[in-house]
Parts: C-alpha cells; sequence; structure tokens
C-alpha cells in the first residue's frame, strides 16, 4: 500500500472516518441528536464529492484488488444517498423509543463502508470480506430495538442463517480458488474462459457454481433462499426495513455483477438456466404471497422479494447476451432504491408514535388525514406497481426489453414478469383504495413528520417522478455497464 | 435565440402551476397570475413569431428548432423534447397566443362572479400550454402528447359547470368522441414508426417517399382519422355543437379558435404524407365540403345564439379541410387565421350578449339589443360582415382563395358547393344578428331594464379582435395568391406543390379568379338582403325599410318540400339519434353481452385463478414456519437442488 491507494480508496476512509466521528461527537455531547445526525450527514456528503471527484478515470489500489471505475462511482453513490436516507428517515422514529441515533448513524455508515467495498472488488477475498463489513452491522441494526423481542428474534434468524449462507459462498469461492489458482477477477475470467473453451466444466466447478449461486441468492433475497426476510424485515425497527430492503439488496447485486458477470462471466452459459429458474421462481412467489398479506410491512417485504427477480431477469439477459441487461440492473436498482425507501418511509411516518401497526387499517383515509404524505405513498406505489411515466415502469421496461431482445427462454420470462407486474398491481393498488376511500379510524391521530423526515422525503418522491420524466438521466447507469465491455 | 422557443409553452404552464397551487386561497386575484403568464408567452411568441417570418437567424423559412433532451430513450427508440418552429408554425403561434390572450382579459369580466374561477384560469392556462405543445413539437409522439392535453383541457372546461347535468354529459361526449379519432392518430403515428424507424417530422417527412405505397395512403388516413375527430369534421362533428355547454371564453378559445383548428394544421404540418397520398387528398375534400354543406344547412333553424355560431364554426372548419384536400395549402392556413380572429371575436361578442340578457342564450328571447349594447353590436357586425365574405374584409380574401383554388385545382364539385355554402354562410349569420339586434324586442320584462352593455375587460378584447377581423386579408392576403402570407409559407408547402402538378396559376383579376369573385360576392350580397327582408333591421337604409316577416318565415317553412327541409335542418339531420341508435342502443346491447360474457366467463375465470392464487399464497404462506432450523433445511434442501441441476447443466449446455 502507498500514498496513492489512500487516494484510491479515499470514499472508503472517509466513510470510515464518518462513523468514528459520529462516535466522538456523541461522546462529546451526549444524548444530544443534533450534532450525530449534522456530523453523520455532512460526513456522507463529504464521502458522495470525494466518489465524484474520483470518477472519470478508472484507478486500482492493492495491487488491484480494489478498483474504482464507473460501476464502483455508480454503486457508491447509490450506497451514500441510501445511508443519507435513511438517517433522515431514523430520526423521528428511534427518539419516542428512547433508541440512540449516533450509534444507529455509526453501525449503518460502517454497513455502508462494506458495501462500498464490494462495489469495488477486483479479488474474491476481498468480496468477501466487504461482503461480511457490510452485513454484520445489518444483524445488529435488525436487533436495534433490544427491548423488543420480535426486533431480537429476527435479528438471531437473520444472523445465523446469514452466516450459513455466507459459509456456503465462501466454499463456492475456494472451490472457484482450488481449480483456477487465483482469486484475482481477471485471472480467474481467464482461466474459466480456457476452461470453458474446451467443453463441460469440471464437476467440482458446477458444484462451486451451485455454492456461490446459493450464497448471493440469499444475500439478495431470492426464492428458495429467502426464507430469512419476512421475519427479519417485520420485526426490525421499520427504518432498518426500509434499509435492509435496499442497502443490502443493491449490494447483492454488486456482488453479483462483480463475481458472476466478472469472474463468471466465461461460464454465463452454465449459470444463465439457473438465473431464469431463480428469477421466475422469486417473483412468482414473492407476488403470491405479498398478495396475501394484510400488514403493509410484511407486504412491502415480500414485494422486494418480487422487486428481485424482476432485477434477475436483467442479469438473466445478460447471460442471453444482451449487454444491455446490466444497465437495464442498475437502473432498477437505483429506482428502487428511491421509491421502496419512500414508500417505507410513509410506513415509518405512521408508526412514529410507538404502538401504531402497520396493518393496512392504519392506512384508512390517509389521503384525507394528510394529503401529501398520501399523494407520495400513492406516488411510490405506483411506481412500485410500474404505471408510467414513473421512475419504476422504465425500470421494469429497461429490464423487460433486454430479456426480449435477448429471445428464447428469456421471452418467456419476459412475459412472464409482465404478468407478475399485473398481479403485483393487486396488492399495491389495494392500499391506495384504503388511503382514498376509507374513512380514517376515530382513533387516528394528527402525524407530524420532522423536517429531517420530510426532506428525505421530498427526495424520494422527486427522484421517483424524475427517473420517471427524465429516464435519460440514468444515462450513467450505462456508462457504469460499459465497464464489462470486454 | 433557439431559447425562446421553451419559454413561450412553459410560462403558460408555470401559470397552470401557480395558479392550481395558490387559486383557492386567493380567490380574488385568482387571475393575475394566469393572464399575466399568457401575456408574457404572447409577447416572446410574438418575437419568435416575427423572427421567423421576416428571416432573422437563428429562425427563418426553413425552421430552427432546440432539442432539449433525450425524452424516451428506449433501446432501439427515442423520442426527444424537441422544439421547432417555421413559418407555419409562426402562423399558428400568432393566432393561438393571440386570441389566448384577449379571452384571458375577456374572462376576468366574465366569470368575475364565478365562485370557481381560479380553476377556469387555471385550465386555460393548462390548455395554453398545450397548444403550444401542440404547435411547437418537433416529432408525432409529442404533437400526441400535446393534443391529449388539449382534448383533456377540453373537457375540463366544456363540463366547467359539472352539477349541471347538460354540461357533464357533453364533457363526456366530446371525449368519448375525439377518443375515436385519436385512436385512428396513435395507430397512424405506430404506423410511421414501424415504417420509418423514427418520429421526429422533419426526418419522416425527408423519407417518407421510401415508404411503400399502400403504408403511405394508410398513415394518411389514420392520420385524417385524429385531424377528422379534432376538427369535429363529419361523421365525428357530434361533440361540437354539445360542446358549446361550457363557458363561452372557452367556446371562443378552445371551440372556434384555436384546438379545433388542430386537425387543419396536423394536415397541413404533413403535406409531405398527404401529398404524396392523393387518394387521401380527395376524401379530405370531400369530408371538409360536406361537412361545410351539411353545417351551414343546420345552423339555418337554430335558436340557440352559440349553436349557430357553432354549427358555422363546423361549416368554416370544412371549407378548411376542402382547401387542403383540392391542394390549395396557403388557403387553408389563409382561412384558419382570419376564421380564428372573426370567429373567436363573435363568440365573444356573443358572450357579451349573453351576458347582458342574464344568460339567455336562445335568440327567440332576445332582438332590439342594437342600441342598448352598441359596442358588442358594432363588432359583432363586423364579425359577421368578415365571415359572410364580404370585401375587403378579412373572410373574403380567404374564402375566395379557396374557392378559386379548387376551381383551378379542377374540383368544380368543391367549387360548386362551396359556392352555395358562402351564400348560405351570409344569409345563417344575418339571421342571427336580425333575431338578436334588430326588430322589436322579445326579452322577458323582467330583465329588460337590467340590458347593460359589458365591462372594459370584456369590450377591450372585441374592439382589438374586430381590427384584423378587418384588416388581415388585406395586409396579408392581398394582392390574392401573391400576398404576404403566401411568401411566408412558400418554403412550407412549394415541394408538395410541385410534386402534385398544380402549379400556382398567376392570378388573373380580369380573368377566371375575377369573375370567381364577384360571382361569390353577388351570392352573398342576395343571400344578406333576402335575411335583411325576412328577418328584419329598423334602421332605414337607403329608404328601405324593412320589417321583421316571421310571418313570411312561417309561411316558407310550412311548404310541403320546405318542411321537411326544415325539420331535417332543426333535428340536426337527425346524426345525434342516429348515433344514439346505433351506439347508445345496439352498443349498448352489444355491451351488455359483453358484459354478461365477462362477468360470467371472464371473471369467473379470473376469480377462479385470484381463489386459486389465494390458496396457494396461503399454503406458501405456512412454508414460513419462523422456525430457524427449518429455514437451514430449506437453504440446504434448495442447495442441493440447485448443485444436480448444475451438473446437469455442465454436462448438457455445450
Amino acid at each position: 500500500m502507498n500514498w496513492s491507494d489512500l487516494g484510491t480508496l479515499a470514499p472508503i476512509v472517509v466513510a470510515v472516518l464518518t462513523a468514528a466521528a459520529v462516535l466522538i461527537v456523541d461522546m462529546a455531547a451526549p444524548g444530544r441528536r443534533a450534532p450525530a445526525i449534522a456530523t453523520a450527514l455532512v460526513g456522507l456528503t463529504v464521502v458522495g464529492l470525494v466518489v465524484l471527484s474520483l470518477a472519470g478515470h478508472t484507478e486500482t489500489a492493492f495491487g488491484g484488488a480494489y478498483v474504482v471505475d464507473a460501476l464502483t462511482a455508480f454503486l457508491d453513490l447509490l450506497f451514500v444517498a441510501i445511508a443519507a436516507l435513511t438517517i433522515l428517515f431514523a430520526a423521528d422514529y428511534l427518539e419516542p423509543r428512547g433508541l440512540p441515533i449516533a450509534e444507529f448513524a455509526a453501525i449503518l455508515i460502517f454497513a455502508i463502508t462494506g458495501a462500498m467495498l464490494i462495489a469495488g472488488s477486483a479479488d474474491l477475498l476481498l468480496l468477501f470480506v466487504a461482503l461480511e463489513l457490510m452485513v454484520l452491522p445489518g444483524y445488529l441494526l435488525a436487533g436495534f430495538a433490544r427491548n423488543d423481542s420480535y426486533s431480537t428474534e429476527g435479528a438471531i434468524k437473520y444472523f445465523l442463517l446469514g452466516s450459513f449462507s455466507s459459509a456456503i459462498l465462501l466454499f463456492g469461492l475456494a472451490y472457484v480458488w482450488g481449480l483456477t489458482g487465483s482469486t484475482r477477477v481477471s485471472d480467474v475470467a481467464a482461466a474459466l474462459a480456457v476452461a470453458a473453451a474446451k467443453g463441460s466444466i469440471a464437476p467440482g466447478l458446477a458444484m462451486g457454481l451451485a455454492f456461490m449461486t446459493a450464497g448471493v441468492a440469499f444475500k439478495m433475497a431470492a426464492v428458495p433462499f429467502h426464507y430469512w426476510t419476512p421475519d427479519a424485515y417485520q420485526g426490525s425497527p421499520t427504518p432498518v426495513t426500509a434499509y435492509l430492503s435496499v442497502g443490502p439488496k443493491v449490494g447483492a447485486f454488486a456482488i453479483a455483477l462483480r463475481l458472476f458477470v466478472g469472474a463468471l462471466g466465461p461460464l454465463k452459459a452454465d449459470w444463465l438456466p439457473v438465473v431464469i429458474v431463480l428469477a421466475a421462481l422469486t417473483m412468482t412467489l414473492g407476488n403470491l404471497v405479498a398478495i396475501t398479506q394484510d400488514n403493509v410491512k410484511r407486504m412491502l417485504a415480500y414485494s422486494s422479494i418480487a422487486h428481485t427477480g424482476y432485477i434477475l431477469v436483467g442479469l438473466a439477459a445478460y447471460a442471453g447476451g444482451q449487454r444491455s441487461g446490466i444497465s437495464a440492473i442498475l437502473f432498477y436498482g437505483a429506482a428502487y432504491t428511491f421509491m421502496n425507501m419512500g414508500a417505507f418511509a410513509v410506513v415509518t411516518a405512521l408508526q412514529r408514535r410507538p404502538g401504531v401497526t402497520s396493518q393496512i387499517s392504519t392506512f384508512a383515509g390517509l389521503g384525507r388525514r394528510d394529503p401529501w404524505l398520501g399523494f407520495l405513498m400513492a406516488l411510490f406505489l405506483l411506481s412500485l406497481t410500474g404505471i408510467p411515466p414513473l421512475a419504476g415502469f422504465w425500470a421494469k421496461a429497461y429490464v423487460i426489453v433486454a430479456a426480449i431482445q435477448a429471445g428464447g427462454w428469456l421471452t418467456v420470462l419476459a412475459v412472464l414478469a409482465m404478468l407478475n407486474a399485473a398481479a403485483a398491481a393487486f396488492y399495491y393498488l389495494r392500499v391506495i383504495v384504503y388511503m382514498y376511500m376509507r374513512e380514517p379510524a376515530e382513533t387516528a391521530q394528527p402525524l407530524s413528520p420532522g423536517i429531517l423526515f420530510r426532506v428525505g422525503l421530498a427526495v424520494t418522491g422527486i427522484a421517483t417522478l424524475i427517473f420517471g420524466f427524465f429516464p435519460a438521466i440514468l444515462d450513467v447507469a450505462g456508462k457504469a455497464a460499459d465497464v464489462f465491455k470486454s | 435565440m433557439n431559447a425562446l422557443l421553451p419559454l413561450i409553452p412553459l410560462l403558460p404552464l408555470g401559470g397552470f402551476l401557480l395558479t392550481a397551487l395558490l387559486g383557492r386561497r386567493y380567490p380574488d386575484d385568482a387571475h393575475r397570475i394566469a393572464v399575466w403568464a399568457v401575456v408574457a408567452s404572447w409577447l416572446v411568441a410574438s418575437l419568435v413569431a416575427l423572427m421567423t417570418l421576416v428571416h432573422i437567424a437563428p429562425f427563418g423559412p426553413q425552421g430552427s428548432g432546440i432539442t432539449l433532451w433525450s425524452w424516451i430513450p428506449a433501446i432501439g427508440f427515442r423520442a426527444d423534447m424537441g422544439l421547432f418552429a417555421d413559418p407555419l408554425t409562426a402562423c399558428l403561434l400568432i393566432v393561438v397566443t393571440t386570441i389566448g390572450m384577449l379571452v384571458h382579459v375577456y374572462s376576468i369580466g366574465y366569470m368575475a362572479h364565478d365562485p370557481g374561477r381560479w380553476r377556469f384560469f387555471a385550465y386555460l392556462n393548462l390548455f395554453m400550454f398545450s397548444m403550444l405543445l401542440l404547435v411547437l413539437a418537433d416529432n408525432f409522439l409529442l404533437v400526441f402528447a400535446g393534443w391529449e392535453l388539449v382534448g383533456l383541457c377540453s373537457y375540463l372546461l366544456i363540463g366547467f359547470w359539472y352539477p349541471r347535468r347538460s354540461a357533464a354529459v357533453a364533457a363526456k361526449k366530446a371525449f368519448l368522441v375525439n377518443r375515436v379519432g385519436d385512436m385512428g392518430f396513435a395507430l397512424g403515428i405506430m404506423a410511421i414508426w414501424t415504417q420509418l424507424g423514427t418520429l421526429n417530422m422533419q426526418s419522416v417527412f425527408a423519407k417518407f417517399g421510401a415508404v411503400p405505397h399502400e403504408w403511405q395512403i394508410a398513415i394518411a388516413v389514420l392520420l385524417l382519422c385524429g385531424a377528422v375527430g379534432k376538427s369535429a369534421q363529419f361523421p365525428l362533428h357530434v361533440w361540437l355543437p354539445d360542446a358549446m355547454e361550457g363557458p363561452t371564453p372557452v367556446s371562443a378559445l378552445i371551440h372556434a379558435a384555436t384546438m379545433v383548428n388542430a386537425g387543419v394544421y396536423l394536415v397541413a404540418r404533413c403535406n409531405p404524407i398527404f401529398g404524396t397520398a392523393s387518394e387521401v387528398m380527395v376524401v379530405v375534400a370531400a369530408i371538409g365540403i360536406f361537412t361545410a354543406i351539411m353545417a351551414a344547412s343546420i345552423a339555418f333553424t337554430q335558436t340557440d345564439i352559440k349553436r349557430v355560431l357553432a354549427y358555422s364554426t363546423l361549416s368554416q372548419l370544412g371549407y378548411m379541410f376542402a382547401a387542403l384536400g383540392v391542394g390549395a395549402w396557403t388557403a387553408a392556413i389563409f382561412h384558419l387565421m382570419s376564421h380564428g380572429f372573426f370567429k373567436g371575436l363573435l363568440f365573444l361578442d356573443s358572450g357579451s350578449v349573453i351576458h347582458s340578457v342574464g344568460g339567455e342564450q336562445d335568440m327567440r328571447k332576445m332582438g332590439g339589443l342594437a342600441r342598448k349594447i352598441p359596442t358588442t353590436y358594432a363588432t359583432m357586425l363586423i364579425g359577421s360582415i368578415a365571415i359572410a365574405g364580404v370585401p375587403p374584409l378579412a373572410g373574403f380574401f380567404s374564402k375566395d382563395e379557396i374557392l378559386g383554388g379548387a376551381f383551378k385545382n379542377g374540383f368544380l364539385w368543391v367549387w360548386a358547393i362551396g359556392f352555395v355554402v358562402a351564400g348560405m354562410t351570409a344569409f345563417y349569420m344575418f339571421r342571427l344578428m336580425g333575431m338578436t339586434f334588430w326588430g322589436p324586442s322579445h326579452v322577458d320584462p323582467e330583465v329588460e331594464h337590467h340590458i347593460h352593455e359589458s365591462p372594459r375587460s370584456m369590450t377591450g378584447p372585441l374592439i382589438v379582435l374586430a381590427v384584423p377581423a378587418v384588416l388581415l386579408g388585406l395586409a396579408v392576403g392581398f394582392p390574392p395568391e401573391t400576398g404576404l402570407l403566401h411568401q411566408w409559407l412558400a418554403p412550407v408547402f412549394e415541394h408538395t406543390i410541385a410534386a402534385g402538378g398544380h402549379a400556382e396559376a398567376a392570378y388573373t383579376f380580369f380573368g377566371i379568379d375575377g369573375a370567381l369573385a364577384i360571382a361569390t360576392t353577388a351570392l352573398v350580397a342576395i343571400a344578406i338582403v333576402l335575411a335583411w327582408r325576412l328577418f328584419g333591421v329598423e334602421i332605414p337604409v337607403l329608404g328601405l325599410r324593412s320589417q321583421p316577416r316571421p310571418d313570411q318565415v312561417r309561411a316558407l317553412s310550412a311548404r310541403r318540400a320546405m318542411a321537411l327541409l326544415y325539420r331535417g335542418s332543426s333535428n340536426k339531420w337527425w346524426f345525434d339519434d342516429i348515433n344514439n341508435k346505433v351506439f347508445v342502443e345496439w352498443g349498448g346491447k352489444l355491451a351488455a353481452a359483453a358484459f354478461w360474457f365477462d362477468r360470467t366467463v371472464i371473471d369467473g375465470t379470473v376469480n377462479g385463478i385470484g381463489t386459486v392464487t389465494a390458496g396457494a399464497g396461503m399454503a406458501l404462506r405456512r412454508v414460513q414456519t419462523g422456525r430457524v432450523q427449518n429455514y437451514a433445511l430449506g437453504i440446504a434442501l434448495g442447495l442441493i437442488v440447485m448443485a444436480a441441476g448444475y451438473l446437469v447443466i455442465s454436462v448438457t449446455v455445450r
């Protein structure tokens, strides 16, 4: 490591320093929320600026194990946005429950640091370490409401199953190392290209692929490795659920891009059928179960599984020969981040007072109780459904178009994705029906979200609209996808 | 300077947003933002139009555009948010923004006591944005967006007084009938895309010759469907008369001077498309001239002042379509402009009349208003003379060019019908003037002593609009066929005209052109005198003193042949009844059958699937036991299946 490496690593260094600074500020002014929140937000802004200043050219550090390219920059910015939005939404929720915001912000930023490290991993070992750095703080966050037994239970399950799946992934990585003799992504890809050219791959490599696929599928909550999701999502404090539904998921897709597209790209003919099956199962089962849910938080948890399925369609389209599948994944990730966080934020706002459930009946008459909140929730839900001209429409459209262009079985997958999108309308629109066509409960209290919360909500709402009206704004997704040109 | 283009539609859009957001809170000042936004838009539009017409770079005869951003960059598909202005756009900009601005000013007085006026001004601003977007758009998709938006505004404004059932029904009718045409337009756009792979207008026109001829015809017919719906031509004309349920300024702006011209604009803009599909051109001419005479005949017997004007609008739009169909492109745009001004004037006048007699629209309960509301009377008389086609007012020149064009391009039948319609126009307009302003008063005595001239904000726009109604023809249409307008629009139409073989013959005043003009003028004069004799004027002219002759009108209508014609005319040739029978009753039965099918077969299937789905969902829910060991087992099983799958794939895939 030398000084130039430090420059390349600057975003990560600043992120770690920010998390440390938040803890120090909290020690200096214990119990005061404003300084900690301000430190975290300013720090994240600086991280974002550093990422932007590095963007535009490719640099490597640690002898090539870590790389900063257009893809890293795109994902880093997305992760910074996720962290900042989570903090904005969390402040209002944690305070009435007596939970410390400073600790929350610090843990969150550590998790994001791991995610950013994943985004730039060019080495399988670093990839695994980065993954653990991302998910370990996630377990803490899931159990952040220490006195809530559901939160603790969800966190334990998440931790046990997460460790199990991490081990599975590591086992798969070990197979690859054993068969190729390297952990460096570019070397692995070169060795596998040679192996693939010879005909059928070794059975050991097939086993390794299975282990790696299972490990990554768990992290992105793809069926049948999704069991942890509903329990962890429902038990966690709602802002944490908002984070878990986007942060680790986008992180898992970052792994998929670096590992499957980058290192295992030469074997895409092998993993394509598996990804097709995973995508089909994931979106169909996610939607089917979401339809039966009466709890909005749980419904959004299952719907996030369905969205994993749609994103997997993009991955399958890439494996089927359409490079536009990659940019479709990135667009979907960005659009999904904002609309899904927005939807969870509205649930958070409703649950500001402890004791309010996220049953669909609490949404009754929201359109009249708080017109702006109701309007934004409707906007997010319509976008998640995929109604033009909102962000979610283009996200689905790009993924599906890429799949259709790839042809073959992917056309079938595209049709299935469209049928699923139509089915999903049922449970998303049901919430809108409650918001606008049901009388609010007699006991409903006025909602008074704080200023930070409003800023966060405005950002998600505007992003959902802007990505919808000007999808060209995410042309950067195409540039980031060009990383895999060769 | 191209950055001026987006300003033109954005100013009213901003006005709309602000008025919609703040209007409810400041109801008394609701009009201010809206009116100033349109005035500002008018200033910019005038500047752009002027620069385009006198060729100040970057604007000029070949047009100049700006691409704001790539609107829909889908894979393999592309539509830009782009605006474009050429001389044709400039002409439309002048009409739309000038009349739009005057109608806004007029509405300050007209809507002064309406509690929903903020809503009214917000809608008007939204309409201005939509119409300007339609006119300025550089690709078909954006035109379509504007096209649908003006349709939406039209719907909202026709149904502005929605508690009144007839208004709500008329709004729905307009919306539904327009859907028929819009469907065709949308299909036409898709056809263009499949054939040419682009929607940018200039590239479509440049490449259109390469399209197979049957597709050329299909595209032209589909685009014509859209134009026929929006411009209310036969057989989709039925919505326009009912649209008069909206407030009168709306009738003037949307349903006389601007939106209904969109169809004419579309056909004129697409002249390279229609020029190559000459079979369709004949259809355009036939639809136009038939609508012209049919609507004029209905206008003869209507008693609602606004309905007479509505049918007159249909008839004049028919003239424009006829002009397009015979290849007299410039004449069509000329008539569009002059008609925009004088028909806008006439509608605003009728609004002023209605305003003064306390909301009465039935001309049988008017009469003798000339002295009581002199400004309205004078301006409306000017408008009537202009539309009748008396030289040297605007209507004379534009109508004369249409008839001359039809005659010289060999469409004698179009000319002959158009000639008759010119006489009919003069007759029904002066029937309207007679019943409203002349003769003894039939106004309800209760209302009689409340009659008053409208406020300044209403009479001001009337006087301003009277100026172009008088002078526009002399200013841009003289000398005929070589006037300013022809010079301006030549770059837009010259290729199509040259390709069509209708080289514009030189205008010969002492030849066929002069003879046609004199014949038309003579017919118009006879019609005016006839109307004057029958419906009366109390001012002695040249010693002749005419009294209204209701007895003669009645005697005429009572004759056997005339009675049939009269019944046909006053029942609007039973078009509404036919539509009612075919689409509402028979269509209703079909819909009922479809509904039954939908309820039992489709819904049965869907509900069956739903039940199965929900059942499957419930079953899957049970998998979620909450026990970690079960979950871990599930993951392990998934892993085993997957490993087996990979092993099978690895030996079969290559």
